[in-house]
């Protein structure tokens, strides 16, 4: 198991320094550049130049690769073109919220997802089925900012039920330990925090939540209808076992398993429903730092916080596969 | 797996059909003393049991009917028993798939849908009444003053923002939807597939230079997956400046890795297929057999996926719009630009967004409803 | 009176737009305590409906079972579901054919084999462990407590079905059905868990209904044989009365086509024509009749009854049975495969719970 893991931890390692490789290049094929961007369309070229120079832009690009290696070696990512500040001050600042968001929607989908595919596979034909089937495909094609365009146009601001936006309501006193509202609020006590951080959850969490319950469903459905075909199925039953252990033992130990896979898989496209979910709902997450930081043409800021995401994706999904070799036991012996 | 244990939960068709309808003797059937199934094989469909007199009079005589019978009655009579309503002929999978598909619920509500929005794209800059870009009644609208004008007669689905026909524009529009869906589906599925049908085949072929080749190319598909797709395609777009051809583009590279990945992974199932192996101890060459077995019969997948990322297209074009990176040019309307520029207006003429995001949905809900149907057709495990 | 008797049996599946499929018709046997009641036929014929029917396994939707079946005098079809559940293991248990799809992946053995003793017997904990591994070792699984810990994809196959055996006789079952048990396993491990089988039926008399294809398996282990064709049970006889003299053609024809050893070289196999596909419906006349030598007009006068014509107790479903079965020389099938001495009488187990 330890070696599973540091083998896939040391694969990990070529992965991220062709990204960054990929990014560095990329980035600079982008018309303009960030002294460009912050000086705005009247700078003089004197100024851009002086500019350049400042940022370490006027070196040949080889160079600037070393140096952003030689700093990532002592944990330095650099600083913001566009703001001033450091990235990694800036990165987890932003990151807590984009989490908080991205956890609360896959608990959404992963809550109401799996029981709602194990009933639409046991009652395989009847209404719970034929809407829950019908249900995730329309969910699947709707745009992940329309609904949350819609959601808040008709439960915040038409009926007023949720805030419109931003993690917390002005005025609530909330001290900040590990930037996730909620925890914060049980950690010190300040369960109005708490509270007030759910009720501005809840919204851009269904809307983020849309497109992995649509896939949860459907994968727990399908899993399900295979597993119930399962001779060992039909040897619990033979068992005269009670239909609790025969459904949670049998059935779904198994059938949860292509779904752990899903929801690593599905981490990917949740972090671009954030970008246009956050957008909305104004959260203050990285996905809108990051539309901006494109804007802006904000080097430092796009190399790191995408090396960071992408490490971040590939680690949750060896934490996926580890999770699937605990449960399953034929996974171990590789 | 033997068909017994299949039994309870499927039962076999019946192979024979019941005494139904008028004799029809076939006398070239094959007789029961030679090996062989007799009968079976080549009854006629429309034979079933005999009529119910004569089997009357024959039990009557019973005692001396062996004796008399000739070999040529018993061999007419058991052709019609065993006569099979239909002859299952040996389809090819793809045939088998298609008569599935066509008895689907799903693919046939996705195949009307695919079908009208199509139609519509492309007779819909010629049916649509006015000029979708003509800012003819530009005086009954203030956006900024919140007055708008709903449906009436002269414009169905009333006007937008600055005063042109909506539903000419939505007219319009469809074919800009369908051209982005298209080309960005393509250009993921020809880039895609390429990349994955080197790699998985790359693989297949063997060797160290395969394995080297694959590795290579995988790890490159990993890293465009670990990116957002959204980010991806929201540089692409920032790189190439506002366009339709940018949303296509955009679009289009993030599908790669998915197609790339799918098809590379369909083969190496195939590649390590018993026939594959059975292929191979007969001497057919590796190439031979990657490009006459392996590669057609990966397809599958790869076919079905191109009909999901239709939708995903169309939808991600539309995001692309809405974080304002779609086409800017005003004579070219498509959905995805028209929703994304009616969110403004919500408030007071939500219907100006919701038109184009039905058409978005329901024309994404068409590809995805074929897709899945077809996923379905094709999988042998849902097979009944 | 017997232990479980079967009476009419029919099971019919029923597919939405489909036309009926009657998987099985008319099957009536009865199994007495302490004895091995043969099912025999070749895939298709109807063993496993007919076994899980029995079981209350056949799903609730779309198929309709019909018949008695009465076991210890309580009628199994009318019982609800929580009786039934209450039943399984306890009084019915079941041995299935591929003990490695039979076995959940993802549960080790112990578990599986525990959870059955906590549902039935309350045992919970170190008690029930102990009680496992008492179990595995009894099937013959060595090192049982390491066993205890290990999963099915662990196991060989020989050892996979012990444990299922294991499983099936936790809680002294009335009556073991074994659903073709040894089909998937090598010859020598066959031997061995039919030695088993032979050993708890022995011990314990605990009834047994073993379904199988193999005529080697009837040879060895089962008192009374039922050989069934495309559902209906087509001759049922002693085992011994049934390889001396089969009357069916179907049951002589299945004899008469296992190889021999002993036969001259280069002497033909005699396999039965056709397959169970070519068949007509019963209610047309019978349905082994395109496969029949012995076909006569008479076949097709409607469905053939289950007479005894020659012998009581010896039922042949057939208008022109064979009576003359000199033909057939299957002597060494009397001699078991496996040592089967006191396998002959039903009244073998003096000292059996009776």
């Amino acid at each position: 198991m330890l070696r599973l893991i540091v083998r896939r931890l040391l694969q990990l390692i070529p992965t991220l320094l062709g990204l960054s490789v990929l990014l560095f290049v990329w980035l600079r094929m982008l018309p303009g550049g960030p002294a460009s961007a912050r000086l705005g369309e009247r700078a003089t070229e004197a100024d851009r130049i002086a500019m350049e120079r400042a940022l370490g832009l006027d070196k040949p690009i080889w160079d600037q690769y070393y140096i952003f290696l030689r700093d990532l070696l002592s944990l330095d990512l650099g600083v913001s073109t566009r703001t001033g500040r450091p990235v990694w001050e800036e990165f987890t600042q932003r990151f807590p919220a984009t989490v908080e968001l991205g956890v609360t929607a896959i608990l959404i989908a992963v809550v109401v997802g799996v029981p709602l595919g194990y009933l639409a596979a046991r009652f395989r034909g009847g209404w719970i089925d034929v809407s829950a089937v019908s249900g995730s495909l329309i969910g699947i094609c709707i745009p992940v900012f329309f609904l949350a365009f819609i959601l808040k146009e008709i439960f915040a601001v038409g009926l007023g039920w949720f805030p419109t936006g931003s993690r917390l309501t002005t005025g609530i006193n909330a001290t900040d330990v590990t930037g996730f509202h909620v925890l914060d609020g049980l950690l010190t006590g300040e369960l109005d925090a708490t509270g007030d951080a759910l009720w501005h959850l809840i919204l851009p969490g269904i809307a983020l939540a849309s497109i992995p319950l649509a896939v949860i469903t459907r994968m727990t459905r399908a899993s399900v209808l295979e597993v119930l075909q399962e001779d060992y199925v039909r040897t619990a039953e033979s068992k005269g076992l009670q239909q609790r252990v025969v459904r949670l033992r049998h059935v779904m130990r198994n059938a949860l398993l292509p779904v752990i896979t899903a929801i690593g898989l599905l981490t990917g496209s949740l972090l671009s429903g954030a970008v246009l979910t956050e957008s909305i709902f104004s959260w203050g997450g990285i996905g809108s730092f990051i539309r901006d930081a494109i804007d802006g043409r904000d080097y430092p800021v796009l190399t790191s916080f995408i090396l960071i995401i992408a490490l971040v994706y590939v680690l949750i999904n060896l934490l996926v596969d580890l999770a699937y070799s605990l449960i399953d036991p034929r996974v171990r012996v590789h | 797996m033997s068909t017994e244990s299949n039994e309870p939960r499927e039962p076999r068709e019946p192979d024979t059909t019941p005494a139904d309808g008028a004799a029809a003797p076939e006398t070239d059937a094959p007789e029961p003393g030679t090996t062989g199934s007799p009968a079976a094989s080549t009854a006629p469909t429309a034979s079933t049991a005999g009529d119910p007199p004569a089997t009357g009079a024959e039990r009557t005589d019973s005692p001396l009917t062996k004796a008399r019978m000739s070999k040529g009655d018993k061999i007419d009579r058991l052709a019609q028993l065993t006569a099979r309503r239909e002859t299952s002929s040996g389809d090819s999978l793809w045939v088998a798939a298609f008569r599935r598909l066509r008895s689907s619920k799903m693919a046939i509500i996705g195949a009307v849908i695919i079908g009208v929005f199509v139609v519509l794209a492309i007779i819909g800059p010629w049916i649509a009444p006015y000029s979708p870009t003509a800012q003819s009644w530009r005086g009954e609208v203030f956006s900024n003053r919140g007055i708008f004008v709903g449906p009436r007669a002269e414009n169905w689905l009333g006007l937008d923002n600055l005063g042109r026909d909506e539903l000419s524009r939505l007219l319009v529009g469809a074919r800009q939807t369908l051209l982005v869906g298209i080309v960005a589906t393509l250009i993921g599925f020809v880039v895609g597939a390429l990349i994955g049908g080197v790699s998985g085949a790359a693989l297949a072929l063997g060797g160290r230079v395969g394995q080297r080749i694959d590795a290579v190319v995988m790890r490159f598909i990993d890293m465009m997956l670990a990116l957002p797709s959204l980010l991806l395609a929201v540089s692409i777009a920032a790189v190439m400046g506002q366009s339709l051809t940018t949303v296509m583009i955009a679009v289009g590279v993030v599908q790669i890795p998915i197609f790339a990945r799918l098809l590379r992974g369909s083969m190496l199932a195939q590649a390590n297929a018993d026939y594959v192996l059975a292929a191979r101890s007969l001497g057919v060459k590796r190439r031979r057999i990657v490009l006459a077995h392996v590669l057609p019969n990966s397809l599958g997948p790869v076919i079905v996926q191109t009909t999901l990322v239709l939708a995903t297209a169309i939808i991600e074009a539309a995001a692309l719009s809405f974080l304002g990176l779609g086409n800017l040019d005003a004579a070219q309307p498509e959905w995805g630009v028209m929703l994304a520029q009616s969110q403004r207006f919500f408030d007071q003429a939500p219907m100006l967004a919701v038109y184009p995001a039905l058409g978005i949905i329901i024309t994404a809900l068409g590809f995805t409803l074929l897709g899945e149907a077809m996923r379905e057709a094709l999988d042998p495990k849902l097979r009944s | 009176m017997s232990l479980l008797s079967v009476d009419e049996l029919a099971v019919t599946f029923t597919a939405k737009g489909r036309k009926d499929f009657q998987a099985v018709s008319g099957v009536s046997f009865s199994v007495d305590q302490g004895e091995v009641i043969g099912l025999v036929g070749e895939s298709g014929c109807g063993k496993s409906v007919t076994s899980l029917a029995l079981m209350g396994l056949l799903p609730s939707k779309g198929v309709r079972v019909g018949g008695r079946a009465e076991f210890d005098g309580t009628d199994l079809f009318g019982l609800r579901k929580s009786q039934l559940r209450d039943m399984r293991g306890t009084q019915l248990a079941m041995i299935f054919q591929d003990p490695l799809s039979s076995l959940n992946p993802v549960v080790p053995i112990g578990v599986q084999v525990t959870e059955i003793l906590s549902r039935h017997r309350g045992l919970r904990g170190e008690k029930a462990r102990k009680e496992a591994a008492h179990l595995l070792e009894r099937v013959g699984i060595p090192d049982p407590t390491r066993r205890l810990k290990e999963y099915p994809h662990q196991l060989s196959g020989g050892m996979r079905q012990r444990a299922l055996i294991a499983m099936a006789v936790a809680c002294a079952p009335r009556l073991l059905i074994a659903d073709e048990p040894t089909t998937a396993l090598d010859v020598t491990i066959q031997a061995q868990i039919l030695e088993l089988l032979r050993e708890l039926v022995d011990q314990e008399g605990t009834a047994l209904l073993m379904i199988t294809h193999d005529l080697g398996v009837v040879a060895g282990l089962c008192d009374r044989v039922n050989v069934l064709y495309a559902g209906k049970a087509v001759e049922v006889a002693e085992r011994r009365e049934l390889f001396a003299s089969p009357m069916h053609p179907y049951a002589h024809g299945l004899l008469g086509s296992i190889p021999r050893l002993d036969s001259p070289r280069g002497q033909p196999l005699n396999p039965i024509r056709g397959s169970i596909n070519d068949q007509i419906a019963w209610a047309d006349g019978c349905a082994f009749a395109p496969r029949c030598d012995h076909y006569v007009m008479e076949c097709l006068t409607g469905t053939p009854q289950l007479t005894e014509p020659a012998a009581a107790g010896h039922g042949v479903r057939c208008v022109n049975p064979v009576r003359d079965s000199s033909d057939l020389d299957v002597p060494h099938l009397e001699a078991p495969v496996m040592d089967t001495t006191g396998s002959e009488a039903t009244t073998r187990h003096p000292g059996g719970e009776a």
